[in-house]
């Protein structure tokens, strides 16, 4: 197995228009197949709903909708399934473009973060093949708001 | 884990089994008392004597100091020098306490004060004995005139009358590693060796002549142990297996008994020389110990514990290599630190910080379990093998067989292994034991603590998780549960109280009760603190029940600090309790009555990780429900909707047994703002026949109307994910066969997100008491079947009793069926004899009811008896009257034709009813006046007015007390005889009674009670208030001659 510890691998896929990428090793996997989420009734509305991945349950997020994007007419293809310490979550997003190696010169430090995102969930941005692409934070992302837990109860 | 690491551990780990059972074996024999039970104290005395030896061996002082001391108390107490009393057995009790928590803290022993509990052990000593002193130590020496150990005079002369004990104290040295680690063993398996032939004493390891590594081969760690025997030296030699050198005699003074010495100075080592090198040797370990890792690469698993039988073997895994590797590592580190060279020390120092033992890190497997689970594996490699093989070759046949069989053996390998996982919950219920005793101390309480059920199994998992919520309730129970001594004398009460725990199995759930005869709940207290607390509102107190009050001290915000007190209520409540319960899918049920007690019964499943399910589809999503929370799935028709389900406001309810309970559809919990239902609508606008899911949690229950049932499947439980567990309504989800995913409905969150508890039950109640009242009078029936799916009810009150009957029994005479009983000839009939109902088939087994009619005892042969009831139903006689039938009603939901036996008989045996001459002849008739009937059930009115009119008498008729008065106050009625219903609407039949006797005109009348219930209260009533007799309403016979013999009697 080649050492990816030092990589600037990114996954670059699409939320509806917008570029994104999220670090190789944040990433398990990349699921191509999206009919088989289950929906759950009663989660929260960015709660695209749950996958059988393997004999584990995961929960799918639709990206779009957690940033309050119009998920009304996106296409949503993929399923990046990220690896958090105690389990996975599958993002789902519009589509993965690809795999993509990005220096950390050509990472803006002081980003201007695409208005679309709320800055928190961006950790930086870079422009690839002259499109600007957010670099999520995905321990942001997959944070459980602590009055999520309170609302419904 | 490095190699002492290893054997420290186990050692620990025995020790620990050792301590197990010791707290209530001392609590035993606390109860003892002066009756000391010697084969207990000698138990414990063993243990903390073996506990002892371990710990000197490893250097761990304060467990052997803490175990030393008890020992000698033990010791005191079996010689009857000491009265295990309780401040004794409390000194000892903290020492265990102290112990466990020694050894369950290996690295923090440091930090763990034993001073307190040694000078209260000590002064237990005090009292009965003088206090160990230093004048009374003696020093045993070895050969080399060095001190090996220091003991108390006392100690080594005791030894001379202990188990095994004997005149002769022998200093046994051994060498640890030629003697011990290359024979195998360990230096704890030395001494239970010696412990076979000798009685121990005392044991060290003289770390001080530690070898170095250059002379390391023809050096020696001295090991000594110091024992007392009868045997004499020479024996002693081929029993120990030792050489002569290495036995050192000592008389029981103590004194070493000269010999021809040896010269030991040759293998005895130099310190100075040690110094010196030990600066070489440090270079050196780092070399030693990388060598040593790779050999020992098992040293992780360091014990086996397997059950055989009721015995259990402990087997420490390892190999010679590994033992020699621990040599090496133990050396390397006490010459390394010349100064400290106790385990004990390099432990404290440790730098990766082990997290503290816990004795369910095993867990012991019976040995028959392990190989069947073995073979288990085998098969399904077989089965694997089989499957491949025939998917290579497409052969259909093959597969489908291999995949029977895996089905088989994954099952069978799943009970097996769920099996290996069941503990007995024996281990959470002993600690109560203790538990009590404390509180009882320290509440000075009077409580005893009754244990049962202790083998019930439950799964792992439960068994931890339940202790916690348990120990709550029973330290709940004995604060506020239990009244002082004199207050229970006072309420005449025993001064003991009894606290009662009990697990048994109940519908493949698992139940424990816990019973105190406390002082209860008192609601009223529960209600009005509710109240102040704003938890229920001022309305809801006043429709609240008792139950429901007592209940609520499972609320949260229930039990808050201002009752904190040192025992319970730590600003937590039953409240947290409920919810560790809920998460074991455990329900509670409180019972409490006020002076009484409080029963708790907890029922849990056995297993968490599996369990069936029922799995149901709304809205073409497949959903599970859990069959702990079902009772039943009933399907109402189209057409019977609307009468089925009726509607209370803008809720729909149903009637389930004897109860009105709240439907829901599946969208009212799946969905935000679902579509109200329209009440108005036909069949609330229902397309299809309905089927609803009846769930329950707890006592609660409700319906859930559900599209579909799919299957019944066991289903593995995964839990949800982080950004799902707000969702109440889930219990976590399964994968199906198909691989997709269908969500588990959590009954309970269910019913607390719709509210459903409080809003209903208010209107359940009225409902169910204004059904009572349209519905007459309460019956006791008996309910029977013929084996076919119609039930029948028959009046408990004609029953004399029943018997089973087995086809040989009967016998044909003629058209009559007869049999035994009691050594009597008895009359057999059956139901499909006169009603046209489906047959009986008598070549079964079949039950008898037996009954007296006409002065004789007939039976009636049925197929079995189903249930028993008490209840108020209303016959409908139209439908189904026929002979033998007297009409038909609902009864649990299930059409029941009541058995009219006197129709069966009457119509089966006309001659029987013709002698008797219940039945007027013409001269009767012509003299006879009107019999008035009062009796608001029609039914019933209509059925003894139809009996009266075909035995020949006139009947005019009143459905309540006011009616019949004024019908009597007619004389043109020309009444002779009333007979009265007694539970009336408008005027009841007591009233009645009493204004017929105060009335001068009316007041002979003769006047027969009748009701469906016999009682002894109501009969003596009847009597004062001037009834002649008091019967039976559908006992045609008994009215009938009774009828008959006031008739006569006014005739003559």
């Amino acid at each position: 197995m080649v050492s990816v510890s030092n990589s600037n691998n990114y996954v670059i896929f699409k939320i509806n228009d917008l570029y994104c990428a999220i670090h190789c090793l944040d990433v398990q996997e990349i699921i191509r197949d999206t009919s088989k989420i289950s929906s759950l009734p009663q989660s929260d509305d960015h709660i695209q709903g749950v996958i059988n991945l393997r004999g584990k349950i995961v929960t799918v997020i639709n990206l779009a909708k957690y940033f309050h994007l119009d998920a009304t007419e996106s296409k949503t293809d993929s399923i990046i399934i990220i690896d958090e310490e105690d389990e996975c979550i599958g993002l789902l997003v519009s589509e993965v473009k690809d795999v993509l190696d990005i220096p950390p010169s050509d990472i803006e430090s002081t980003p201007a973060v695409p208005h679309e995102l709320d800055p928190v969930y961006v950790k930086s941005v870079a422009e690839i093949n002259k499109e600007l692409t957010a670099i999520l934070n995905v321990k942001e992302i997959l944070k459980v708001e602590p009055n999520d837990l309170e609302t419904k109860g | 884990m490095d190699g002492d690491d290893e054997i420290l551990d186990l050692f620990l780990e025995e020790s620990a089994e050792h301590l197990d059972g010791i707290e209530n074996d001392l609590l035993t024999i606390e109860k003892d008392g002066e009756n000391i039970n010697y084969d207990l104290v000698n138990k414990v005395f063993r243990a903390m004597h073996t506990i002892k030896g371990g710990s000197s061996f490893f250097g761990l002082d304060k467990i052997k100091d803490l175990t030393h001391i008890a020992e000698n108390i033990l010791d005191k107490v079996r010689n009857k020098k000491l009265i295990p009393r309780p401040a004794i057995v409390q000194g000892l009790l903290k020492s265990i306490d102290l112990l466990n928590d020694l050894i369950n803290n290996p690295h923090e022993m440091d930090s763990i004060d034993i001073s307190g509990c040694i000078q209260e052990l000590n002064s237990c000593i005090d009292g009965e004995a003088k206090t160990n002193s230093e004048e009374d130590k003696v020093n045993i020496t070895n050969k080399a005139g060095k001190t090996v150990f220091s003991l108390d005079a006392e100690a080594i002369k005791n030894s001379e009358n202990m188990e095994k004990g004997g005149v002769n104290i022998y200093l046994l040295e051994y060498d640890l590693i030629q003697d011990i680690e290359h024979q195998g063993k360990t230096p704890v398996d030395v001494i239970n060796d010696l412990m076979q032939l000798c009685f121990f004493i005392d044991s060290k390891v003289d770390y001080d002549n530690t070898p170095t590594l250059e002379n390391f081969e023809k050096s020696l760690i001295p090991f000594y142990v110091l024992v007392s025997t009868v045997l004499e030296k020479d024996m002693a030699f081929e029993f120990l297996g030792l050489k002569e050198e290495q036995i050192l005699c000592y008389d029981i003074e103590g004194k070493l008994i000269e010999e021809e010495k040896e010269d030991f100075a040759s293998d005895l080592l130099d310190l100075s020389e040690l110094d010196e090198l030990s600066k070489e040797l440090n270079a050196a370990e780092e070399t030693i110990e990388k060598t040593v890792s790779p050999v020992s690469p098992a040293s992780d698993s360091p014990a086996v514990k397997i059950t055989s039988g009721d015995e259990e073997i402990s087997v420490a895994v390892r190999d010679s290599h590994e033992e020699k590797s621990r040599g090496f590592v133990n050396k390397s580190n006490s010459s390394e630190k010349p100064t400290t060279p106790t385990p004990t020390a390099k432990l404290a120092e440790a730098p990766k910080a082990k997290k503290p033992r816990s004795s369910s890190e095993n867990i012991r497997v019976n040995i028959t379990l392990l190989e069947n689970l073995m073979s288990l594996a085998g098969e399904l490699v077989l089965a694997r093998n089989q499957l491949l093989q025939s998917s290579e070759h497409e052969n259909m046949e093959g597969m489908h067989q291999a995949a029977q069989e895996i089905d088989v053996v994954t099952s069978q390998l799943q009970e097996a292994i769920m099996k290996t996982r069941m503990q007995q919950i024996g281990i959470v219920f002993s600690k109560f034991n203790r538990i009590v005793r404390d509180l009882a101390n320290s509440l000075q309480k009077e409580v005893e603590l009754v244990i049962e059920g202790e083998n019930v199994e439950l799964d792992k998992s439960i068994i931890e998780k339940i202790g916690d919520p348990l120990t709550h309730i029973v330290r709940n129970s004995m604060d506020h549960g239990f009244e002082m001594p004199n207050d229970r004398e006072a309420a005449g009460k025993p001064r003991q109280g009894t606290l009662l725990i009990k697990a048994y199995h109940e519908a493949g759930k698992v139940v424990i009760d816990i019973i105190d005869d406390g002082a209860g709940i008192d609601p009223a207290k529960v209600g009005s603190k509710a109240l102040e607390k704003g938890l229920i509102s001022e309305a809801d107190l006043e429709r609240m029940s008792d139950k429901e009050l007592c209940n609520l001290i499972f609320k949260p915000g229930f039990s808050t600090a201002q009752e904190v007190t040192e025992i319970s209520g730590r600003g937590v409540g039953m409240d947290v309790v409920l919810t560790n319960l809920t998460d074991l899918s455990g329900i509670i049920d409180l019972n409490s009555k006020k002076g009484e007690g409080t029963r708790l019964k907890i029922s849990i499943p056995l297993t968490l990780a599996i369990m069936p399910s029922l799995l149901i589809s709304i809205k073409d999503q497949p959903y599970a429900v859990p069959q702990v929370n079902l009772l039943q799935i009933v399907r109402i028709s189209k057409s019977d909707v609307s009468e089925k389900i009726q509607h209370i406001g803008n809720s729909l309810v149903t009637r389930f047994m004897d109860e009105l309970i709240p439907v829901v559809r599946g969208i009212d919990f799946l969905e935000n703002n679902p579509e109200p239902v329209d009440m108005n609508a036909e069949s609330y606008g229902f397309t299809d026949a309905v089927q609803i899911l009846v769930v329950a949690s707890g006592e609660k229950r409700f319906g859930i109307i559900i599209d579909l049932t799919l299957d019944s499947p066991e289903i593995v439980v995964k839990p949800l994910g982080k950004h799902l567990k707000n969702l109440p309504i889930y219990a976590g989800a399964t994968i199906l066969g198909d691989g997709s995913i269908a969500p588990i409905l959590d009954i309970t969150g269910i019913m607390n997100v719709l509210d459903l508890g409080n809003v209903y039950f208010e209107h359940s109640h009225e409902e169910t008491e204004s059904d009572e009242d349209s519905k007459g009078d309460v019956q006791d029936l008996l309910i029977v079947s013929n084996g076919h799916d119609e039930n029948f009810a028959i009046p408990l009150s004609s029953i004399i009793r029943i018997e089973k009957i087995l086809p040989e029994q009967i016998e044909h005479v003629g058209a009559m069926r007869t049999a035994e009983f009691l050594g009597k000839s008895t009359g057999l009939f059956t139901i499909d004899d006169t009603a046209d109902v489906q047959a009986l088939d008598l070549n079964q087994n079949c039950s008898v009811i037996l009954f007296e009619m006409l002065g004789k005892t007939l039976g009636l042969v049925v197929k079995e008896i189903i249930d028993s009831v008490e209840i108020a139903v209303e016959f409908d006689e139209q439908t189904y009257k026929q002979p033998g039938i007297l009409g038909a009603a609902y009864i649990n939901n299930h059409l029941t034709l009541l058995v009219d036996l006197f129709g069966i008989i009457s119509r089966k045996m006309p001659q029987w009813v013709e002698t008797t001459g219940i039945h007027l002849n013409e001269v009767e008739k012509a003299s006879s006046s009107n019999i008035l009937v009062v009796e608001d059930s029609l039914f019933f009115l209509n059925q003894i007015k139809s009996f009266l009119d075909e035995a020949g008498y006139n009947t005019v008729t009143a459905m309540n007390g006011q009616e019949a008065l004024d019908l009597l106050n007619n004389p043109q009625n020309d009444i002779s005889f009333v007979l009265t219903d007694i539970e009336m609407p408008v005027m009841d039949g007591w009233e009645l009674i009493t204004e017929i006797r105060k009335n001068p005109i009316i007041k002979d009348i003769p006047i027969v009670a009748i009701t469906s219930v016999s009682g002894e209260q109501n009969a003596i009533k009847g009597k004062e208030l001037g009834v002649d007799d008091y019967l039976l309403k559908l006992d045609r016979e008994e009215i009938l001659q009774t009828i008959k013999k006031y008739n006569t009697l006014k005739i003559v």
